[in-house]
């Protein structure tokens, strides 16, 4: 264990440390700086250090939660590379995998904003609801978290029989608890208060920001990866993009619970649509080499437009990986919507693009009046915002209406 | 192809070269010089989705390569712009007024691969700490690491 | 955007319902140290090695991401070397196990990698 500096991309994603710094008058904040880089983990020099496959369950560790993302990114980007001929089952077992991800990682992060804006009864409900699908993921990969079921020329599991008629329940039961969250949400007034109208980014300025994701097409932004520049099967799976006109917190919850309704659609097509049999895997092994070739892959995971660049010199090993996260292009429109807010809004703004539960750890407040500066921690700025929403929510109300 | 006749057209000299890859992927190798009125003909036609900006070393220049988007429902198009810049002077001309979403991706650039973006304000490294030494660029090439063990 | 004038007043009126039903149902939690849950079929737990097939061709150690397998002398095997194990390294990828020849390697269901002692995790040929 040598490996001395870390180099390499972030992961601005889960669990992962941002620091802010927020300008604010009075409550109001003016201006905002994200400080990223604390977990820089030097994955991108470290691929150019390992083999074509080795690197297939390093670059799965960039995210846990859409771990099967990355590394079907990269493998498809690889593929391209090895000019492999991907056998069809095996991009309809990638494409289930993505969209059982999508589900569970939106049933994850619905969680997380009702933790953030202190409504810990649904955060538990969709925490719960949530074990179904990770359940299905573990009987088809073997794994809960880091699936690796991906690999370069095809999957490395066939499904069987069982699996998929697991799967269709499982995207019956997630799209009836989808529906059930939209109705609670729409109706519920602690939500609506926390909400409504907080974190607003207007039509032109996420697409001026180059958003990506739900965050843009809560922003009425149609624009969708999958739709737009097809992968694998998803120039034939019939699907709609979701998107709201609404541009704020509460229409990026409701975009993607609608999502998930639209992914356990797609999932059910792919059950019927699965071919019976055939090969999974093109024949690549750990011991081929790719010719000298460049390479450009993009995925919509569930956070949003996911690319990868990779540059092969002929060897083993590739000579540039180049990631770029869906959050790293979403942290310039952070500090855009919370302009103009509240402090007491922050966690859910931020919570709103889908970054990681303690991006927050440390956020620094600077009175621009009296140039006071103090440190909250995460937990202490939510029962912050929750005290300061109890004093205040009356005229609010009255203000946004 | 459309597209290509399309961007030969509007880009004229702009443009040294343009190449279409076997995944269909097109390539528009530009001067350092013209990078900026070449970004911007471009965002006037439509590409307005920067992806990211990558930034490699071959160990005699440094690429940047621009990906773009232009988003049109099924027919969405992608390309990808090129520019070389010398390795030791390294310096490129920040495209913030273009699209402003580069102000994360040429910090990162700077931040591994020591390209100085002429014109961007506050270019600080955005990964590495502050305190590391400023000619410290893990990504180029002589930059070894001893990872295997 | 918000439907429905009349239940909006109606605070906790959709989420109480379902709270008080879930107040009679079984929790979904499980005690987990005193119950254990049995992995499915296919799950990739701590590898377990059969030095009686192992030829010592050393595929595992190449193709391994994290180093956790190194080859070392060994007179069991035809090739006078054999893989050794430290499992604490492992990510459980399962390159090891697709690669090898023989299937002298495979994955059991066993998901408790928590040990006192990093020496626990080490298999020895």
């Amino acid at each position: 264990m040598s490996v001395k500096i870390p180099i390499g991309p972030i992961h601005p994603m889960l669990k992962e440390p941002i620091n802010f710094t927020f300008y604010v008058e009075g409550e109001t904040i003016v201006d905002a700086e994200p400080n990223i880089g604390f977990v820089h983990r030097g994955i991108e020099k470290l691929t150019e250090n390992k083999t074509w496959f080795q690197n297939l369950y390093l670059l799965e560790k960039v995210c846990g939660i859409c771990s099967s993302s990355h590394q079907g990114c990269y493998a498809q980007g690889a593929e391209m590379i090895f000019e492999a001929n991907v056998p069809e089952k095996a991009l309809y077992i990638r494409t289930l995998m993505w969209e059982l991800e999508r589900l569970h990682s939106h049933l994850l992060w619905l969680g997380v904003i009702m933790h953030e804006i202190g409504f810990d009864t649904l955060f538990m409900y969709t925490w719960r609801d949530r074990e179904a699908v990770m359940d299905l993921v573990e009987m088809i990969s073997g794994r809960r978290v880091g699936y690796s079921i991906n690999t370069i020329g095809g999957v490395r599991r066939d499904i069987d029989y069982r699996m998929l008629s697991k799967a269709l329940d499982v995207a019956n039961f997630i799209a009836s608890r989808a529906e059930f969250y939209e109705r609670v949400v729409l109706r519920e007034r602690t939500i609506l208060d926390r909400t409504d109208g907080v974190g607003v980014l207007s039509k032109v300025d996420a697409i001026r920001l180059n958003t990506v994701g739900p965050t843009a097409r809560a922003s009425g932004v149609k624009r969708d990866i999958r739709y737009n520049l097809p992968y694998a099967i998803y120039d034939e799976t019939p699907f709609d993009i979701v998107t709201d006109d609404g541009c704020d917190v509460l229409s990026r919850i409701i975009v993607r619970i609608r999502e998930m309704i639209v992914s356990a659609e797609i999932i059910k097509w792919i059950v019927f649509n699965m071919p019976k049999n055939g090969p999974i895997a093109a024949k690549i092994t750990h011991f081929t080499k790719p010719p000298e070739n460049e390479a450009i892959s993009r995925v919509e995971a569930p956070r949003g437009e996911l690319f990868y660049y990779i540059k092969s010199n002929g060897s083993l090993k590739p000579e540039r990986v180049k990631i770029r996260t869906p959050t790293l292009a979403n942290i310039v429109s952070v500090i855009h919507m919370v302009k103009g807010h509240y402090i007491a809004d922050i966690p859910p703004i931020v919570a709103g693009i889908d970054p990681c539960m303690s991006c927050m750890d440390r956020v620094a407040i600077i009175d621009v009046r009296n140039d006071k500066k103090s440190l909250f921690n995460h937990d202490q700025l939510v029962r912050y915002a929750i005290k300061w929403y109890k004093k205040n929510y009356r005229w609010l109300r009255e203000e946004r209406r | 192809m459309s597209l290509m006749d399309e961007l030969r057209a509007r880009l004229g000299d702009l443009a040294r070269e343009i190449n279409v890859d076997k995944n269909n992927k097109v390539w528009i190798i530009v001067d350092l010089d013209k990078l900026k009125n070449a970004l911007s003909l471009l965002r006037e036609d439509g590409f307005d989705h920067l992806s990211t900006i990558t930034g490699y070393d071959d160990g005699e220049k440094i690429h940047l390569i621009y990906h773009l988007i232009r988003f049109n429902d099924r027919n969405s198009e992608d390309v990808n712009v090129i520019t070389f810049t010398d390795r030791d002077k390294s310096i490129a001309p920040s495209i913030l007024d273009i699209y402003p979403s580069a102000l994360v991706y040429e910090r990162e650039v700077f931040d591994l691969l020591g390209v100085r973006f002429e014109g961007h304000k506050g270019l600080k490294r955005l990964l590495l700490p502050e305190d590391v030494p400023e000619d410290f660029h893990p990504l180029r090439k002589d930059f070894k690491i001893n990872a295997e063990r | 955007m918000v439907e429905g004038g009349e239940e909006i007043d109606m605070p906790w009126g959709i989420v109480l319902k379902e709270a008080l039903r879930n107040l009679f149902k079984k929790p979904v939690t499980i005690n987990y140290p005193v119950v254990n849950v049995e992995a499915p079929e296919g799950f990739r737990g701590l590898l377990s090695f059969n030095i009686s097939k192992c030829l010592g061709c050393g595929n595992c150690a190449r193709v391994c991401p994290t180093n956790t397998i190194t080859m070392v002398p060994s007179d069991k095997t035809r090739l006078k070397r054999a893989p050794r194990f430290e499992l604490a390294k492992c990510v459980f990828c399962g390159s090891c196990v697709e690669v090898c020849p023989t299937k002298a390697i495979s994955f059991t269901r066993n998901y408790h990698t928590a040990v006192l002692k990093k020496d626990e995790l080490v298999i020895n040929p």
